[in-house]
């Protein structure tokens, strides 16, 4: 697994030969990631998290095919509970997508259920399919509103407030998530300054 | 040969027609289903029509036209209104399939759209289906759930025109025939 540089540099925010700060805050693992998928013709991209409209047509307007689906993270299961909790599952179909984007969602999964959650991942990309996922590192708070993530360059995005309920959080340790993705291989992760890191894998054959 | 201008005013060019479009209808208490005409300021009566289907007005079965429509009540079924504009109204609530030359989407929709210019999905509006058209507005507080299509496609005479055959329906969330009533919509 190949670990990124942190793009906390003097100009890492800076837009090429300008003064102004670009908007928003760079994002190379999602550059890398929109660079492979849109090579493919027309791939079909689905957006998990908290969203946005102008990163669907942003994503739209370049060919892609963008399917939104909701994700609901699955709940703890109390210890006491006579039955088990009811299997996660996403209503979208099976290796179908070239690339994941799961924007703020896998940190809302509970430990003892990260594992299916990245079962149902695996599932609904195609072999060679991209999981772009982008979640905070920060300890604290252990519950916090989910963001959404705006797509103003094919490296950079925006984070915005979203309308959304506050859910627990669970700040999974990188070597948590790339057990949980068993068969989607961690390519890279890429820490930034406020905390948020992004994880890039590539569903094997 | 008059080397210089006169200040002789000129004459008043002909008062240019000015045309005063009629807004939208505001909510009524009874359906109105005859056609709203336009009427301008100076001259004559212009001919544009905006039909509106009132609040308390249900259809069921199929709707197609040749002007735009605004749609306040609801209606079960395809609407097809090829080169004209529909607007589902605040109270609107459509679930069929809709093919126009432009939607705009300010209450609820459960079903595809395909259009030739534009889908609009307004902050107020919900949207649960596909959505093929080569521009797409997804305001921010809209609700939506569903795939969108903006490929484009060039005609033989180089005209582009949008993609007019909605995808195949995908046996998922992506379909509204399939995706579950009760199924959450994504608020955007």
């Amino acid at each position: 697994m190949g670990f990124w540089r942190r793009s906390s540099g003097p100009d890492a925010d800076r837009t090429p030969g300008g003064d102004e700060p670009a908007p928003g805050s760079s994002c190379p693992g999602l550059s890398r990631a929109l660079d492979r998928v849109f090579r493919r013709e027309r791939p079909r991209v689905l957006l998990l998290g908290p969203l946005c409209g102008a990163s669907v047509v942003f994503l739209g307007e370049r060919g892609a095919r963008v399917t939104v689906a909701e994700f609901d993270p699955p709940a703890t299961a109390p210890p006491d509970a006579a039955e088990p909790p009811a299997p996660f599952g996403m209503v979208v179909e099976t290796a179908a997508f070239d690339l994941v984007l799961a924007w703020d969602s896998l940190e809302f999964v509970p430990p003892e259920r990260l594992r299916e959650v990245g079962q149902e991942l695996r599932r609904v990309l195609r072999p060679g399919g991209i999981l772009f996922a982008l979640m905070s590192l920060a300890r604290e708070p252990t519950a916090r509103v989910p963001a959404r993530f705006r797509i103003v360059a094919e490296d950079r995005i925006v984070r915005e407030a979203a309308q959304h309920a506050e859910a627990a959080r669970w700040p999974h340790a990188n070597r948590e998530i790339e057990r949980a993705l068993d068969g989607i291989a961690v390519e890279g992760v890429h820490l930034q300054r406020d905390q948020v890191r992004e994880i890039l894998a590539v569903r094997g054959g | 040969m008059a080397l210089f201008r006169t200040n002789r005013p000129t004459p008043d060019p002909e008062p240019e027609e000015r045309t005063v479009y009629a807004p939208p209808a505001p909510r009524r208490e009874e359906p109105v289903d005859k056609p709203t005409t336009a009427i301008t300021a100076e001259r004559g009566i212009r001919m544009e029509k905006i039909v509106h289907i009132g609040q308390s007005v249900e259809i069921k079965g199929e709707l197609a036209g040749s002007e735009d429509l605004t749609i306040e009540g609801k209606v079960e079924g395809k609407i097809t209104l090829r080169d004209h504009v529909l607007t589902i109204g605040p109270n609107g609530r459509i679930r069929g399939e809709v093919f126009a030359k432009s939607v705009m989407v300010i209450g609820e929709v459960d079903g595809n759209i395909s259009a030739e210019d534009k889908v609009e999905v307004a902050s107020t509006g919900s949207m649960k289906g596909d959505i093929s058209a080569p521009r797409v507005v997804l305001s921010d507080g809209a609700r939506f759930k569903g795939s969108i299509d903006m490929e484009r496609k060039v005609q033989a005479g180089g005209v582009t025109v949008s993609k007019s055959v909605v995808n195949a329906p995908h046996p998922t969330v992506s379909g509204a025939a399939s995706a579950s009533p009760s199924a959450p919509v994504v608020k955007v």
